[in-house]
């Protein structure tokens, strides 16, 4: 095999599992300013690209909603922890859609662990 | 997805007591494929989806935890609480509300009714599981019901479409976007109001009926037998024994075939592929760690496959009853049972479930010890050592040795997590002896779309870690196997001389004790990201290491050969204990607010998986001689 090809073909693979594997396991804040940054970046393409600008600025799109989206905590598992996406077949109506919750702070439930669970004395009357 | 027409829909709220067919509601009108199980407390958290009425009206509906009352007394039902109070951060107070009630059991559900009614939402009554409540002979005049309350009221049966087009015209009718949000005008209920409450639903039951109360029926027969305080636990204990001997016997055939195919196809990819890097990454990084984790397949569905009957036939809270006195005995509460099975799925979910338990330190004590529960995750890796290591030997009344094996591993996770739990009792953790109160459901036959759907939902979890997560991270291990290439005159493998394997070579000095040479020390690093991840790993490094062509299929002899049945055993003890999944200490941390707990973890269940491996080593190695 062309070195060269041989060379390219395993960097680009290497690459896109680097990127992977840190937009899954990263610390979140980072991954959130890193694609956000990434997206920014990516929106920016000069007028000199041409043809090619239309199809970066779609994915400068897709990046900043999965900046906003993307599961918590992914670890490409079971998305049971809290994401609150869903699948999107439906027997029973029209258009049916669900989506991920637009902002990954509101979806977060943080519930300090001395605050929870306290029966009301107000409760009793 | 144009997320601004969605942002300014009606928002409607499913509410209602637990394990009231809400999610299976959800699921019918939106589409989605979230959990469901006949029992109390699968929904921790609000679940949105979104619909289109008949006549074209976009609806968001949110699916929240069941709750008994609007006073929360959990963290569940605080999400639930709050969502209605609009008290929810970056979330609008809902414009309708959709009270799911089960007719099977409308006393206790009216409760909830009139409380909603008072929130002042408007509100239409879903009456559930008509179709349960007809076949025990609960006949609910349902018209007369709504004239009763106030509100409308349409018959469903949340796991069939029957009843939801009716629910959708009314929503269709009734639902619009509130132009002002009233925030929260609840105030907890005086006793004189909650006794006036119990009297209206005594009221209202003695005219539209729906109160009968049955005689003996057959849960009654089954739990007289389930529930015994001897025949119960004998019964348990053979359920979860048949449980882990299917996961061996029944798996055998589809493994085999799996291997096969993903023999063959490294055997093509060698054969067609010219010598490059390229064809060293696909064949030895790639496949042979990938195939690795893949062929474990088929006992992940069988696993399931008796969870979710289980779940659904509505035997797990009458096992949590069963274990109330054994978790007492060490400081937890029965209510930690579900979460604690949960767990054997993943930790990750069960942690989530520990929501429904009302004691803060009873949560806490059973968040600390929930991964010690065996999940799904490790399955692959002591499937591969008992696999290598434990012959395939048939005991006496037909058990299978393999299958022995794996269910000692089981008890030995719950055993550990028991010791930890009695740990915090005495460090003050824990809390005493609570009594436990649980709905119990009525039997049922598994639903078998929703076994269906949770298979399918498993089955694409394990394809998607091992098609993203796990293919990059053997990618990468491959490129640190791989580089710097070995210097001029090297004698041992490559790999020996790589990034990987200076690595594994530091790393083997700290697990030498424990009988780990530095190909397993190289595997436990990606193991972190996912426990299975440390079977493709050893996949991978093996391959490096061999000078065959072949390794993909063929990793399980590989190991019998070069490890001993203590570093096996050694192996298997550190994965009872250890916590090799970054992604549970998040959830940890996400749940306690607080990195306190998440590091405690770590470090307890570092030192006792090095504690049990070290012990189990030397034992083994005291044995052999």
């Amino acid at each position: 095999m062309n070195t060269f090809l041989d060379d390219t073909a395993v960097g680009v693979l290497l690459v896109a599992s680097a990127a992977y594997v840190f937009s899954a396991l990263g610390p979140r804040n980072l991954r959130r300013r890193v694609l956000t940054a990434l997206s920014a970046w990516l929106g920016r393409a000069p007028a000199a690209l041409g043809m090619c600008r239309a199809p970066l600025r779609r994915a400068a799109q897709r990046i900043a909603h999965a900046a906003e989206t993307k599961p918590q905590g992914a670890c490409g598992g079971c998305d049971n922890c809290g994401s609150g996406a869903a699948g999107t077949d439906s027997p029973g109506t029209r258009a049916p859609e669900t989506r991920a919750p637009t902002s990954g702070a509101a979806t977060e439930i943080t519930v300090p662990i001395a605050n929870i669970g306290r029966a009301r004395t107000s409760r009793q009357g | 997805m144009d997320s601004a027409p969605i942002a300014a829909s009606p928002l409607i709220a499913l509410v209602g007591n637990p394990n009231c067919g809400k999610t299976a509601l959800f699921n019918i009108l939106t589409g989605s494929r979230q959990k469901v199980a006949n029992y109390a407390g699968v929904t921790v958290e609000r679940k949105e989806g979104s619909l289109l009425t008949p006549s074209g009206l976009r609806i968001r509906i949110l699916d929240l935890p069941g709750a008994y009352s609007l006073d929360p007394l959990t963290p569940d039902e605080q999400v639930t609480a709050d969502v209605l109070f609009g008290r929810r951060a970056g979330e609008s107070q809902p414009d309708f509300v959709v009270c799911v009630t089960d007719a099977t059991n409308l006393r206790q559900n009216l409760r909830l009714v009139l409380s909603l009614k008072r929130l002042g939402l408007p509100m239409v009554i879903a009456l559930n599981m008509t179709d349960i409540a007809r076949r025990k002979g609960i006949v609910i005049d349902a018209e007369r019901l709504a004239v009763e309350l106030g509100i409308p009221v349409v018959e469903t049966v949340g796991v069939k479409t029957a009843g939801v087009l009716a629910l959708l015209k009314v929503l269709n009718d009734m639902v619009a976007p509130q132009t002002e949000h009233r925030g929260a005008v609840w105030r907890s209920l005086s006793a004189a109001e909650m006794e006036h409450d119990q009297a209206e639903v005594r009221r209202i039951l003695g005219v539209v009926g729906g109160d009968r109360l049955d005689g003996v029926t057959l849960s009654d027969r089954l739990d007289a037998l389930v529930l015994h305080p001897l025949l119960g636990p004998v019964i348990l204990a053979v359920i979860l024994f048949f449980v882990f001997q299917a996961v061996f016997a029944w798996a055998q055939v589809p493994m085999d075939a799996i291997k096969q195919g993903v023999t063959m196809f490294g055997g093509w990819v060698a054969a067609t592929l010219p010598a490059s890097m390229l064809k060293d990454l696909l064949v030895n990084g790639v496949l042979a760690g990938v195939g690795s984790v893949l062929v474990f397949l088929p006992q992940i569905i069988i696993l399931f496959f008796f969870i979710l009957i289980l779940e659904d036939s509505g035997y797990l809270p009458r096992a949590a009853f069963l274990l109330d006195r054994v978790m007492g005995s060490v400081g937890l509460s029965g209510r930690a049972f579900i979460p604690l099975l949960s767990s054997f799925a993943c930790a990750i979910p069960g942690i989530m479930a520990t929501r429904t338990i009302q004691n803060p330190r009873d949560r806490l004590a059973t968040i600390m010890i929930a991964p010690l529960m065996t999940c799904s995750a490790r399955l692959p890796v002591y499937a591969l050592i008992i696999g290598a290591f434990i012959p395939r030997r048939t005991l006496w009344g037909g058990l299978e040795m393999q299958g022995l094996v794996l269910f000692a591993l089981y008890v030995a996770g719950v055993a550990g997590a028991m010791g930890v739990a009695f740990v915090l009792k005495r460090s003050g953790q824990g809390t005493g002896l609570q009594a436990l109160m649980l709905e119990l459901p009525a039997y049922h036959w598994p639903n078998l779309r929703n076994l269906g759907i949770g298979l399918w939902q498993r089955v694409e979890i394990f394809l998607s870690r091992v098609g993203t997560i796990i293919l990059a991270l053997m990618v990468i291990l491959w490129a640190l196997s791989s580089y710097p290439g070995p210097p001029p005159g090297a004698t041992g493998p490559a790999i020996q001389y790589s990034i990987a394997g200076h690595l594994g070579a530091w790393l083997a000095v700290l697990f030498k004790p424990i009988g780990f040479n530095w190909q397993i020390s190289i595997a436990l690093v990606p193991g972190l990201a996912a426990r299975e991840v440390a079977v493709g790993a050893l996949g991978t490094v093996y391959a490096l290491s061999s000078t065959g062509e072949d390794v993909s299929g063929a990793l399980t002899p590989l190991i019998a050969q070069s490890w001993t049945m203590a570093t096996a055993l050694s192996l298997l003890a550190w994965y009872v204990f250890a916590p090799q999944c970054l992604s549970t200490l998040a959830t940890v941390r996400r749940e306690t607010n607080s990195w306190r707990y998440p590091i405690i973890m770590a470090a307890y269940q570092f030192g006792l998986a090095y504690l049990g491996a070290f012990i189990t080593y030397r034992v083994a190695l005291w044995l052999s001689g």
